[in-house]
């Protein structure tokens, strides 16, 4: 007994499996999708005897139109924002399309996503100058089908959208001025994963005084040059804001790298602006399949955890709304059911749309995770170095922002109050009980599109 | 094989059980903390890995990471506590609860560690002193009746 006790060799080798199993998750995914398909059927079998979902009456129909009104608010106000202080800057010939976000991937310079999947496809955007902007930000280019890192992508998958991080991006001019009144010029490139910012500056037209430069949060901006072609980048689009890395020598800085904080956080990005340059139509959204499900409270006691139930198997990551509102996200298990884990319930990071309640602010996006939850609040901790609290102020209606291409930007969470003393928000869910009719959201896109 | 069937059917069913009484609003008991006991003090150590198995399904049912964090959240205090089995040989219940009260703790600190290291973050990482406390009282007590029951009774290590 003590022989075997003292060295287990199925437990090792069970314990090796699981590492095994989280380095090549996809591979065994179909064995845990099975396991927990049947752990789950006692509880299916068990809700469908204690009853059936309420049917929406009068009071959810009066919601829902108000619902619509906020989404319309939501899409319209940042919309404005979006394109109105690019206008300027870009040719008068483009017109813009605000694209949403659908997810944003792959880790590029500064360990920051450098790839966003928008809700059209490329063939939708065929038209299209290949500059991305949110505002009078420069975010990046248009992948093109077939072609360097989109090179599996089709016409007709979401497009993809090439950030100034990332390893294959383009190269831009660009400047920033400098406290003689002059300005310094250099060409800005994707950073290292490791690297401190997400983009580096180099060739600077005066290396000098680049490495002498005082302070960090100088603007850089975009720089045209002299070639004149369609596709020429205009002057002015902001970049981000300088930071300085190197050695600390008492109060000055030995200057190693001249890198470039971007003005925004790429992960809470739940809208961009594409500019289209042949006049045509503004192509639609694409826009997720509605599965119609059921959800029953799995009495786990801390988290609130649903166990979904619909008639078609359901993809990971896929958005549980109920009456338009947001639950959460759930994990496909066999048999056509999921485990939806509530956003109050969650620790993972999140995306979030914020409307704020003053009617002249710009919705914003943020990006954390809930850190402590009591009851329908949940106190949401978003990543401070784009803490854009101080800016907002006021409370604001949170929505999704760029979660997935089965969580679509523009789902209602909650109510979002700012705990400003604590630096937090305070998000308060809907509280929900017993058996609900919902709606599990998924897009209709190949395993290629999903990668 | 009925004994693996029953397994697979109640371990799971065990945690929501434990939550289902949780919110009745009997005292709250870490069924995973449980587990880890049952299995490094009793359960037979050649049938470890298929226990281990049933009850990572049954911990993945509450909370938001995958089976693989589970096995680790389970299986690493249970790797820590085997060898000690010997010491536990006539099972006195202060050394059952001194082993209940470690799980209890080791299994949301893991749970944190795992979610961090393999990007799974979950609710149950937070640790809460009455889920210990009761954790370590009431699991010894427990012990008693139900490794008298099937199924825990068909996978008790047959003492010579």
């Amino acid at each position: 007994m003590s022989t075997r006790s003292a060295f287990p060799v199925g437990l090792y080798a069970t314990l090796l499996l699981a590492l095994c199993w989280l380095l090549l998750p996809e591979m065994l995914r179909p064995v845990e999708r099975g396991l927990l398909g049947l752990a789950c059927l006692p509880q299916r079998a068990w809700s469908v005897l204690t009853g059936s979902p309420a049917v929406a009456g009068e009071h959810e129909t009066v919601q829902r139109a108000r619902l619509h009104a906020l989404e319309l608010s939501l899409r319209e106000r940042s919309t404005a924002h979006d394109i109105e202080s690019a206008r300027d800057l870009m040719p008068s010939s483009l017109l813009p399309i605000a694209c949403s976000v659908l997810a944003a991937e792959r880790r590029g310079g500064g360990g920051m996503p450098c790839e966003l999947l928008l809700d059209r496809s490329y063939r939708d955007l065929a038209g299209c100058v290949d500059l991305v902007t949110r505002g009078d930000e420069l975010l990046g280019f248009l992948a093109r089908p077939g072609i360097g890192a989109a090179v599996d992508d089709e016409v007709d998958d979401p497009a993809r959208v090439l950030l100034l991080n990332h390893p294959e991006g383009r190269t831009v001019a660009a400047s920033m001025p400098l406290p003689e009144g002059e300005r310094l010029r250099c060409v800005i490139a994707p950073a290292a994963a490791v690297d401190p910012a997400p983009i580096r500056t180099t060739l600077h037209d005066d290396p000098y005084r680049a490495s002498t430069l005082g302070h960090s949060g100088i603007e850089v901006r975009t720089e045209a040059l002299d070639a004149a072609w369609i596709g020429a980048m205009p002057a002015g689009l902001l970049i981000g804001r300088t930071r300085i890395w190197g050695y600390e020598t008492g109060s000055e800085t030995l200057t190693i790298g001249l890198y470039v904080e971007p003005a925004v956080d790429f992960r809470a990005l739940p809208q961009v602006v594409v500019w289209q340059s042949v006049p045509g139509s503004v192509p639609p959204r694409l826009l997720p399949e509605r599965v119609q499900a059921t959800a029953s409270p799995l009495p786990d006691h801390g988290g609130g955890r649903w166990l979904v139930q619909a008639a078609q198997t359901l993809p990971d990551g896929a958005a549980v709304v109920q009456d338009g509102v947001c639950l959460g996200t759930l994990r496909s298990v066999a048999f056509g059911q999921g485990l939806c884990t509530p956003f109050s319930a969650s620790r993972a990071s999140w995306s979030l749309w914020l409307l704020p309640d003053a009617l002249g602010a710009a919705p914003f996006g943020v990006y954390g995770e809930v850190i402590y939850a009591s009851g329908p609040s949940a106190w949401f901790r978003p990543r401070l170095e784009f803490d854009p609290l101080p800016a907002a102020g006021g409370s604001a209606f949170a929505f999704t922002g760029s979660n997935g291409v089965d969580c679509p930007p523009g789902l209602l969470i909650g109510r979002a109050d700012p705990d400003l003393a604590r630096r937090l928000w305070r998000i308060t869910v809907p509280a929900l009980f017993g058996l609900q009719r919902v709606e599990a959201l998924t897009t209709n896109l190949s395993k290629e599109a999903r990668r | 094989m009925t004994r693996w069937l029953a397994w697979f059917v109640l371990a799971p069913q065990a945690f929501l059980l434990c939550g289902l009484l949780a919110s009745l609003g009997l005292p709250r008991i870490d069924c995973a903390a449980a587990m880890c006991v049952y299995l490094a003090l009793f359960a037979d150590v050649r049938a470890l890995p298929g226990l281990l198995l049933g009850a990572a399904v049954g911990r993945a049912l509450v909370d938001e990471a995958a089976i693989p964090v589970q096995i680790l959240v389970i299986g690493v205090p249970v790797a820590v506590l085997l060898p000690t089995r010997p010491l536990f040989y006539r099972h006195h219940l202060w050394w059952q609860g001194i082993a209940a009260l470690a799980c209890a703790i080791a299994v949301p600190k893991l749970a944190g560690l795992c979610g961090e290291w393999f990007g799974q973050p979950s609710a149950s990482s937070q640790l809460s002193w009455p889920t210990v406390f009761f954790t370590a009282l009431l699991g010894p007590l427990l012990f008693w009746p139900l490794s008298k029951l099937p199924p825990l009774r068909s996978f008790a290590e047959k003492l010579t």
